[in-house]
């Protein structure tokens, strides 16, 4: 087994004292695919397969040219039509009523708000991963924040679904705005819920803007090679092609590479990524005060904002682990891009937020004991033992001890065993919303009043229908936009450094 | 990258050319032992009047009990310099964690700071004292017969004991000690052998020590700080606790570093990249802690459940809500627009100016937590020297100690496998 450390393969391709670019990389024992390099000395290579810029724009263009593969169109099929169920389901909802859901008196917010606090975690994860990184520097970042902001917009849009249509009657949904109208009548603007619809249609906004900038040196390069395949075929021209060329020259906005470009992007980029990180503390903060404000125990805690903060980030990065790990077993080639050290990496994250989010359940349920309210320390009680313990312990053996696993080196560096906990988050994650929101409101003051919420088929279907939307979104990113930003992967490339392959500092 | 390296790279004890780069002005510093015994003496003297205040050899005028305000002003002074030391170990922890390489040069000043447990140990011993000879003078809880038959006291008297609040404070302390001499243990061995694989074992326990580290500070920041008024709660502490303690740590380094900057040192080891990234840093440690400051009054407010709304009505009359609106303007506003600009942050002279601010305001909200506890108004701060004293003195301990060590160690670590990365550390945007 060769000792030769992938860096120096890399340096000595580019010094022309390695001969063969082309040969199988040699799977290494101790480091993997070659990144799993523990050494303090040195920092393990980002993009592997030894390959130049072109390379890499030929592959991650490749994946929009030439397509996905055959499994794309079965898989988006189904989803779509998985997908469907959200206007059939939500359809019947307006003619008949939320009636069609198992609310009741006692429970009034259920998989409505579960769901939506759910999506709109996955959706904060998103810009976090890609803002919070860009400001630490984190150069692993450029393999995942375009994937990662794709998520966002669409666990965003699935997220908006609910709390518009929970409202009852959807037709007067309008008035969550502050729009002046005849009756006088405004939204309370000292409601958290209505800070909502404020926080999380800015955020939207500006996710959107986040991801569709770093596109447009991708949407030009798409643009150009479309344009120059036009060029080379030759002969009549088919109207795809000219619609390609046409619909990337008209996302890239006129971009031409320049130096001004750059520079002025450059700087967009990261003001943005300054602009969004508080941004989307600030929105899932507010999140957390829909229900932290009021005075329900369970709900009322003040760890709740950094609490949820750490749970977006969880459910965030479990989702885009769930989301790249058959991606790069599906794409040719993405495995250079994404390596195990990429996964690992995340696999680390989801362990450190793990256990912040588990930091946060032990003081909740430290606190409903020491503040000796005893409805607070009632409703913890039932949690861990009433009739939603299933949900609970679903909750704390998802979120809490699954993550435990990448306490070990092999585990956090396999990629089934991370996507099995990926899973796993992504379930909890679920549940923990639903926790907090069903069981609180099921056993609260009056023993009297208590009861159970059982879904409806309509609850269900509405909720798998959105996981149908997302993944149809998320399919469709996949056929038809850059999944990579490719200017960043090149600059984290060793060919980026002036000084690669020689002593010259 | 020289190929002498990369050829070893499998030796950990190859030696990495940066570390040639280091001048011997910078593996020593015995300048500052001087200025040691002088903050050092000076320390133990404000601590011995505000002894001398609370054995009733010097008697307070108009005040009836002398020992109860020269405990709160001592632990005051108490909580700061806890908070330099350990907020340095979380420091120091994080970035072994996060294997970083731009802090490199900066890290050693995080660990002598750190180092300072020992003395904070000895520092804590007045409060175990009061604890034992006086109790509930300053714990309410601590005085059995003040407290009998009162509902919350006897709830939570399975938690607030006297034995189990000692052992406590033997834990946290076993934790910390035990962390802070691994760590920084570690990180003077290597100076010596130049061991890589010390750089991957810091960085195993950094991670296992981390979680162990919040637990216990949380805990700390409930018994000797939210404790001071049993009857109150908030699952936020912890955080808010720790927010400040790195603040502190933060606020202490950057000072250290400006200084000796100042003094001719570090020149090409800690340059006005690594201030400006400190500076992010202390910007966003900022409006981190007034992020967690903010969420927690605001839904103490907004819920305006009476149990939880005592402790800030308590504080937002007779006179302490000056000090919360200082806390607004001064801990937050003020700063948080000062380091948004990019000259600050990359000038050694005025960050270090914003840090001692930031460390005083620390201070001010250390004193916003415990003093209130004293008296129900700010008629209470009629001795304030003896507050300003009871703050000096742990502080200038503290930081006569550090000064020593400062001196007595090389300022940067010497053979750490990541000193080229600091070295060549730039911000180009």
């Amino acid at each position: 087994m060769t000792t030769l450390h992938p860096d120096q393969h890399a340096a000595g391709r580019l010094a022309g004292l390695v001969p063969d670019p082309g040969a199988p990389r040699p799977w290494d024992p101790v480091t993997g695919d070659g990144t799993l390099v523990d050494d303090a000395y040195g920092r393990a290579p980002l993009v592997l397969g030894d390959r130049s810029f072109g390379s890499v724009t030929d592959t991650v263009c490749g994946y929009v040219e030439k397509g996905p593969g055959r499994w794309w169109m079965p898989t988006f099929l189904i989803s779509a039509h998985v997908a469907a169920l959200v206007p059939l389901m939500v359809g019947y909802l307006i003619i008949t009523g939320v009636g069609v859901w198992g609310l009741n008196n006692r429970i009034d917010w259920a998989w409505d708000i579960t769901n939506f606090v759910f999506w709109i975690g996955i959706g904060h994860a998103g810009t976090l991963i890609s803002a919070i990184l860009c400001l630490l520097k984190q150069k692993w970042r450029t393999s995942i924040n375009r994937s990662a902001e794709a998520m966002t917009i669409f666990a965003v849009i699935c997220a908006g679904l609910f709390p518009g249509i929970h409202v009852g009657r959807v037709w007067m949904a309008w008035m969550l705005f502050p729009i002046p109208n005849a009756n006088g009548i405004w939204p309370n603007f000292r409601s958290p819920l209505l800070w909502d619809v404020f926080a999380v249609s800015t955020y939207f906004t500006v996710s959107a803007l986040f991801w569709y900038m770093g596109m447009i040196p991708d949407f030009a390069t798409l643009r150009d090679r479309a344009a120059l395949r036009m060029l080379q075929q030759g002969g009549p021209v088919p109207w795809s092609a000219r619609l390609r060329a046409y619909a990337f020259g008209l996302l890239a906005l006129g971009w031409r590479f320049s130096q001004r470009h750059w520079q002025r992007y450059e700087k967009a980029y990261l003001m943005l990524a300054g602009v969004s990180t508080p941004l989307v503390l600030s929105v899932h903060s507010i999140v957390s005060f829909d229900f932290a404000t009021s005075i329900l125990p369970g709900w009322h805690t003040t760890i709740f904002p950094p609490y949820f903060v750490a749970g977006a980030i969880f459910g965030g990065f479990a989702m885009v682990l769930f989301l790249l790990i058959p991606s790069r077993e599906l794409f040719p080639g993405m495995k250079d891009f994404i390596t195990l050290r990429h996964l690992e990496n995340m696999a680390k994250i989801i362990l450190v937020t793990g256990m912040m989010v588990g930091f946060a359940y032990s003081m909740e349920f430290f606190i409903a004991w020491y503040g000796a309210n005893r409805y607070e320390l009632d409703v913890f009680k039932n949690r861990a033992t009433g009739p939603y313990a299933w949900a609970y312990w679903t909750m704390i053996s998802c979120n809490v001890i699954s993550p435990q696993v990448f306490w070990v080196r092999a585990c956090r560096q396999s990629p089934l065993v991370i996507f099995l906990v990926s899973l796993a988050v992504t379930v909890g994650m679920w549940f923990e919303r639903f926790v907090i929101i069903v069981s609180s409101l099921a056993q609260a003051f009056l023993p009297a009043q208590w009861g159970m919420f059982y879904p409806t088929p309509v609850d269900i279907l509405t909720f798998v229908g959105s996981c149908g939307t997302f993944l149809t979104l998320y399919l469709l990113f996949m056929r038809f936009l850059p999944m990579f930003a490719m200017s960043e992967i090149k600059n984290v490339m060793p060919q980026a450094n002036p000084h690669a392959g020689h002593d010259h500092h | 990258m020289s190929q002498a390296v990369a050829s070893n790279r499998y030796d950990p004890f190859a030696p990495n050319p940066a570390w040639t780069k280091i001048k011997p002005a910078d593996a020593s510093f015995p300048g500052a032992a001087g200025l040691s015994t002088g903050l050092i003496g000076l320390g133990v003297a404000c601590i011995a009047v505000v002894a001398a205040v609370a054995l009733g050899m010097v008697k307070l005028s108009g005040s009836e009990s002398g020992l109860k305000y020269a405990l709160f002003s001592y632990h005051v002074g108490f909580a700061v310099a806890l908070g330099m030391s350990l907020g340095s170990l979380g420091v120091v922890m994080i970035l072994n964690a996060f294997a970083a390489g731009w802090s490199t040069t900066l890290r050693r000043q995080f660990e002598n700071a750190a180092a300072m447990l020992p003395v904070v140990l000895a520092l804590f011993l007045p409060v175990l004292a009061a604890a034992l000879l006086a109790p509930g003078k300053m714990f309410k809880w601590m005085d059995a017969a003040a407290v009998a038959g009162e509902p919350l006291a006897e709830h939570k008297a399975p938690y607030l004991n006297i034995n189990f609040w000692i052992l406590r404070a033997a834990i946290f302390f076993a934790i910390w000690l035990f962390l802070s001499w691994r760590m920084v243990g570690l990180s003077r061995a290597q100076d010596e052998s130049g061991d890589r694989r010390i750089t991957s074992r810091l960085r195993a326990m950094s991670c296992w020590g981390l979680p162990l580290f919040a637990l216990s500070l949380t805990f700390a920041g409930f018994d000797w700080f939210k404790g001071l008024d049993y009857k109150w709660f908030s699952t936020m502490f912890g955080v808010y606790y720790f927010a400040g303690n790195t603040l502190l740590a933060l606020a202490l380094i950057i000072v250290t570093l400006a200084l000796l900057r100042r003094a001719g040192r570090l020149q090409g080891l800690v340059t006005e990249d690594h201030f400006h990234d400190l500076g992010k840093l202390l910007f966003s440690f900022t409006v981190f802690w007034a992020y967690v400051a903010f969420s927690q009054y605001f839904l103490i407010w907004y819920a305006n459940i009476p149990e939880e709304t005592a402790w800030y009505q308590h504080r937002m009359q007779g006179g302490w809500q000056v000090l919360g609106a200082l806390m607004i303007v001064g801990h937050f506003i003020g700063p948080f627009l000062i380091l948004l600009f990019r000259a600050v942050k990359r000038s050694p002279t005025l960050l270090a100016l914003v840090a001692v601010w930031q460390f005083l305001m620390c201070s001010a909200d250390l004193f916003y937590v415990i003093r209130p506890m004293a008296y129900p108004d700010s008629s209470g701060l009629e001795h304030v020297w003896l507050d300003v004293l009871g703050w000096l003195g742990p502080v200038l301990v503290l930081l006569g100690f550090f000064a020593r060590r400062v001196a007595s160690n090389p300022l940067v670590p010497l053979k750490d496998p990541r000193l080229h990365e600091a070295m060549a550390h730039k911000n180009y945007v």
